[in-house]
């Protein structure tokens, strides 16, 4: 570094020092930052207070089950509960396995969609789409609003800090007055002007890993294996948008304009990409793939036989669902025991069978609606940023999208674990307990692409905007 | 009154010399032209996929055979959530308000599907409407239009030559706030007149019976909002020692009032009063249905009463001698037990959610912004309140529906014999379709007298500051 | 040292400064008259390369200032009209700043020095200057040209503005300088202070050098009347 360069950024230093209102700035963008993380973690310890509790119940109601196999039974209550926890006509639908997505450590960082998704289930045998569209409690008001968390102070207010620092950085001189002066140096303005954005890039940078490490350390420990990559990727995502920011300031600030001109560029700016581009963006995705839940409304509707006593009616239901399933055939008793119960069991799955077409079809629907949307993020990089976020994060769509189709899997679990033994007419025996269907998602694999190509197109565009404002200021020392 | 006028056109004519101002204002038209354009489509799209849903669920309620009134109960029914012209105007919460619901006996469900579901994360960015262009977009205007508006006359020292002229400085500031004026209303004129052409024309069906009503309280209320924005920024810029000092605080003020002031409220709301977990509500109504509100009555004492009280009120000994069919009274009797623990929960429920709103509507007192995004949502039917209502009226349907069908029971069936009778198409006809029409415009306001106020408020403050300062300005200095 | 030869500079069908030829030496103080808009204040720019010539070229030690940028900007200091200075730094600092742009490096008390030299208030050295009056920033400027070890210094009427003490603190300032060998351009208005400080007088019309003589050679009268003739055939 020469000594130019040591000189321009300690009066950089100095000038910014004794401007109050950039240190209230700074100060109160980090306090933000604070808040945000601080309110994501208690939103994300809710979620995980929840899941426990949910946890609870489903142990306390297997270990019941459990426990009536090994108890004397004295009660009538306690043989009820043992056939329960023992017939598999009881068992069936009243046997509840919570099927979780537990948050990841960084969504408190970044809460994406997890407000507004499920991200627990209790699933019986029951109809999987009887049980999948109940929403969780919330209030509207504040889902509209959206949630303060960190990835919110990144995207929305760490740009404004950028554009309330660097907005003057070549108009100030001129209009103070100062730039003939600088002028008159052996150093050109460009150079000046580079030394000066630079020195606001480290500052304002630092100021935004700052508030991300303490979020990624106070949220998850970012050495272990599963938070390491995604506390890394955050921190050069925060990097890579404040690149792109300063390139855009710098473009902006190369037009030599005044300074309330370059503000009202660059606000404008920030209008387009944080609220224009994403708002037409939404109500276009949502006018040209047009979703209507009505369609699906519909698979909510408790069905039942016409009539329970008419055996006929069961017994053609259980056929019609054993076309599907031929390995449950073949039992002798099949119409003699437990009818009522095999009928509903067959009546509820073919429900599902017949309606996979109708489900498959909305969700192929919402996921054109993602593709198409994420074929136009790079019109605006703060989209993109908050697109890789909430995927390091794992709370967009994508994970959700991906949860449903392991709850289907794990509700097929449910079903083959009672329909054998309903149909074959087996007990369910304590040592059956130890292999009850367990829910596991895999780790979902596609995201980091997501966040790649996210970041690569941020990087893009950032590299555009700063050699355009290169190319500009290269103009200058032509006069 | 002369002199007045000459400044609003002096003022009106350096505006439109300015080529950024045109450039935004083209801007913002285009975008309230694509916004109002993208929300009558959707209103479309949704209203006559909810219109066919709604005969298709109609006709299988009415076709659905002959069979006992306590499986239909059961079979029950489904009602959509109308959408309403206005909410192409303002769509509020209406991504996040569940779209329908599934009626039955025995249990109240809750509103399924939030539209902002079938996103990606990107919904939370906003959807553009043009109450958004109105409440977000064009106050940013105003603010480019207006901050140079006396530091460039101080700056360029035309202001101590008007001052000089004999001119009161207050008239020079009503001059030039009239001139925006002026000029934010031929910007927006297409559009408010587009509202009232919506609001008189094609609304015969519509679920808002005073559309006339609140289309032009929607204009007057953003005709005030923007009033507001217009005398502050030209006030700040009175005020403002130079052009970039002015637009800077008027950023900030933006910035605090539109983005930052909204979020943190919401989220402190939710912080200061916290809801339980669907799990957790549904887990308590159903144990108390069983045990009563705080283990008081629990449900089998409740019917053994009811019971006793019928058996000795017809003197019989059981209940197969009663000139009814004792099922039907019973079930009857569990529905509406069921459903007192189920309001009482709920009323808890709700008191949070307005405990939280409540934070919001306080709030609004420091924030015009606030007030003008809550009024706006509740006269487009699209707040909480007229969703509420919505609520309570889809639920007084259902326990409608249920107690016609339960009384049928009673009245034709026998005891014990459950699937010996069997009621058919008049039964059904006899529940009326579902229809809704929204309060009107006057018993939503009456819900939000804070932001109304707060409107008030900000309008005297804002006319007090440039009335009452007048004597404190220096036009001299520099 | 400062050498201008047929010095163009044409914007559109406007010729600012035509086919313009002067020098000054080095210990000479050379001031330029002329109505507003003469070419006066475009000359200076053009030797500061401010503005690129259409025609001839602008030197300043046999250096041609486009071509040499950085030599020539070593040698050259510049105080305009109104000189402008960061109004949250002190005087000092301003100084300070400047000297480490152009890589010259003073201690603490010899800019305090220089400062005092300049005629600089001791009170007000170590006081930001957004409290300082326009001479005090004109004295800075004069510091800087100092602290810059400036071998050229071109003026853009230094003292317009300023209180009759204030511009004769000037003038002693500029003498100073020039006993010290500095090569000084500078445009006025003010035909006294150029007659009582320049050593050369240039009266420039339509950007061109109408008239030259040393401030020797005639009388402030004379001066005056020559002036008025040129400009106004009065």
């Amino acid at each position: 570094m020469d000594s130019t360069t040591q000189t321009l950024i300690r009066y950089e230093w100095k000038t910014f020092v004794r401007n109050r209102f950039q240190l209230l700035m700074l100060a109160v963008t980090f306090l933000f930052g604070l808040y945000a993380i601080y309110y994501g973690k208690s939103e994300i310890n809710g979620q995980r207070e929840t899941i426990k509790a949910v946890q609870a119940l489903e142990q306390e109601e297997f270990s019941s089950y459990k426990a009536t196999f090994t108890e004397e039974m004295e009660t009538l209550e306690q043989e009820q509960k043992h056939d329960i926890a023992s017939l598999p006509a009881y068992a069936w639908y009243r046997h509840g396995y919570h099927a979780i997505l537990p948050p990841h450590d960084y969504a408190a960082l970044a809460i994406g969609q997890r407000d507004l998704f499920r991200y627990y289930y209790r699933l019986t045998g029951m109809s999987l789409y009887y049980q999948l569209f109940e929403n969780e409690l919330a209030n509207p008001v504040n889902l509209m609003v959206g949630n303060l968390d960190l990835s919110f102070v990144l995207v929305y207010l760490i740009p404004l800090l950028i554009i309330a620092f660097c907005y003057g950085l070549y108009s100030f001189d001129k209009e103070n007055g100062t730039l003939v002066l600088l002028q008159i140096q052996s150093v050109s303005i460009q150079k000046v002007t580079l030394v000066r954005l630079a020195f606001y890039f480290v500052l304002i940078t630092g100021l935004a890993l700052l508030i991300s490490i303490i979020g990624l350390i106070s949220s998850g420990n970012p050495f272990q294996i599963e938070n390491g990559a995604p506390a890394f990727a955050w921190l050069i995502a925060v990097v890579v948008y404040c690149v792109f920011w300063f390139g855009l300031l710098f473009f902006i600030v190369s037009f030599r304009q005044s300074s309330s001109f370059n503000a009202i560029t660059a606000a404008s700016c920030w209008l387009l990409l944080l609220i224009v581009v994403p708002a037409i963006l939404n109500v276009v995705v949502t006018t040209k793939y047009p979703l209507s839940s009505t369609t699906l409304a519909g698979l909510t509707r408790r069905t039942g036989l016409e009539n329970e006593e008419n055996d006929e009616e069961a017994k053609e239901v259980i056929l019609e669902f054993l076309a599907h399933k031929p390995e449950l055939k073949g039992s002798d008793s099949l119409f003699k025991q437990n009818l009522l119960a095999k009928a509903y069991a067959a009546l509820t799955s073919l429900k599902d069978i017949n309606s996979q077409n109708l489900v498959d079809q909305y969700n192929a629907q919402v996921a054109k609606r993602n593709t198409w949307t994420s074929d136009f993020q790079w019109l605006s990089p703060a989209v993109s940023m908050q697109d890789v976020l909430a995927h390091i994060a794992e709370t967009d769509l994508v994970t959700f999208m991906y949860f449903q189709d392991a709850l289907a899997e794990f509700h097929e679990e449910i079903t083959d674990f009672y329909f054998t033994r309903l149909f074959w007419e087996r007990p369910i025996l304590l040592e059956d307990y130890q292999a009850i269907p367990v829910f596991n998602i895999s780790e979902a694999n596609g995201q980091w692409t997501i966040v790649t190509g996210g970041l690569i197109k941020i990087s893009l565009i950032a590299g555009i905007v700063f050699l355009l404002g290169f190319i500009n200021t290269n103009r200058w020392s032509k006069a | 009154m002369h002199q007045l006028w000459i400044i609003v056109i002096k003022e009106i004519k350096i505006a439109i010399r300015e080529k950024l101002v045109l450039i935004l204002a083209s801007t913002i038209v285009m975008l309230i032209a694509v916004a109002l354009y993208a929300g009558y489509l959707s209103y479309q799209q949704q209203r006559s996929i909810i219109v066919k849903t709604k005969a298709e669920k109609r006709q299988e309620w009415l076709n659905q055979g002959d069979k006992h009134p306590h499986i239909a109960a059961h079979y029950g029914t489904f009602v959509f959530k109308p959408k309403t012209a206005l909410s192409s105007f303002d769509f509020g919460l209406d991504a996040y308000n569940g779209t329908s619901i599934y009626l039955e006996a025995h249990y109240q469900h809750e509103f399924m599907f939030r539209p902002a579901q079938d996103h990606s994360s990107m919904i939370r960015f906003g959807e553009l409407s043009s109450a958004l262009v109105l409440k977000v977009l064009v106050p940013l205007l105003i603010i480019f239009l207006t901050f140079t508006s006396y530091t460039q006359e101080r700056e360029s020292g035309t202001l101590k030559l008007l001052v000089s002229q004999g001119i009161a400085l207050s008239r020079i500031t009503w001059g030039k706030i009239l001139a925006y004026c002026s000029i934010m209303t031929v910007i927006l004129s297409p559009f408010f007149l587009g509202m009232l052409l919506l609001s008189t024309i094609s609304v015969q069906q519509e679920s808002i019976p005073d559309m006339t009503t609140r289309a032009t309280l929607m204009i007057l209320l953003y005709g005030v909002y923007l009033f507001l924005f217009i005398a502050f920024s030209v006030w700040v810029s009175q005020r403002s020692s130079s052009g970039r000092n002015a637009l800077l605080t008027l950023l900030s003020c933006w910035m605090l009032l539109v983005i930052l002031m909204p979020k943190t409220v919401a989220n402190l709301s939710e912080s200061f009063y916290s809801l339980p977990s669907m799990r957790e509500f549904k887990a308590t109504i159903e144990k108390d249905k069983i045990d009563g509100i705080d283990g008081k009555q629990p449900r089998s004492e409740y019917l053994a009463k009811l019971r006793k009280q019928y058996l000795e009120k017809y003197e019989v000994d059981s209940v197969q001698q009663l000139p009814f069919n004792y099922e039907g009274v019973s079930m009857q009797a569990g529905e509406e037990y069921g459903n007192t623990i189920y309001d009482h929960h709920m009323d808890k429920l709700q008191k949070i959610f307005e405990s939280q709103n409540q934070l919001v509507s306080i709030s609004s007192m420091f924030n015009p912004f606030l007030s003008v995004q809550n009024l706006s949502m509740a006269l487009a039917g699209t707040d909480m309140y007229t969703f509420k209502h919505f609520e309570d009226v889809v639920e007084k349907y259902r326990r409608e529906l249920v107690r016609r069908m339960n009384r049928d029971m009673a009245e034709n069936s026998k005891y014990g014999d459950f699937y010996g009778y069997e009621a058919g198409i008049d039964l059904w006809q006899e529940i009326e379709d579902f229809s809704y029409r929204t309060p009107t415009a006057q018993e939503v306001l009456r819900n939000y007298r804070v932001e109304l106020t707060s409107l008030l408020l900000w309008m005297s403050l804002i006319i007090w500051l440039i009335i009452g300062f007048k004597g404190n300005i220096k036009p001299i200095d520099g | 040292m400062l050498q201008a030869i047929n010095l163009t500079k044409r914007f559109g069908a406007f010729t600012a400064v035509d086919a313009l030829n002067l020098s000054v030496k080095s210990g000479e103080i050379y001031c330029l008259l002329g109505a507003n808009g003469a070419g006066k204040s475009t000359t200076i720019n053009l030797f500061l390369n401010f503005i690129a010539p259409t025609s001839g070229t602008a030197r300043i030690k046999s250096m041609d200032v486009t071509d040499q940028k950085a030599q020539t900007k070593q040698l050259l200091s510049y105080i305009p009209e109104n000189l402008m200075l960061y109004p949250n730094l002190t005087g000092w600092e301003n100084l300070d700043f400047f000297c480490g742009l152009g890589g010259k490096d003073y201690s603490k008390d010899q800019l305090e020095q220089l400062l005092k030299e300049s005629g600089l208030q001791p009170d007000f050295i170590h006081q930001r200057v957004s409290s300082y009056s326009k001479g005090m920033r004109q004295k800075v400027g004069i510091a800087l040209a100092l602290a810059r070890e400036a071998e050229v210094l071109l003026l853009d009427e230094p003292t317009s503005g300023l209180d009759p003490k204030a511009s004769n603190e000037f003038s002693e300032l500029l003498l100073e300088m020039k006993e010290k060998g500095v090569a000084t351009l500078m445009a006025t208005h003010d035909l006294f202070r150029a007659k009582d400080t320049g050593t050369h007088i240039g009266i420039m019309k339509e950007g061109k050098l109408i008239e030259q003589f040393t401030s020797g050679e005639v009388s402030f009268r004379d001066l005056e009347h020559t002036y008025l003739r040129l400009n106004y055939n009065a």
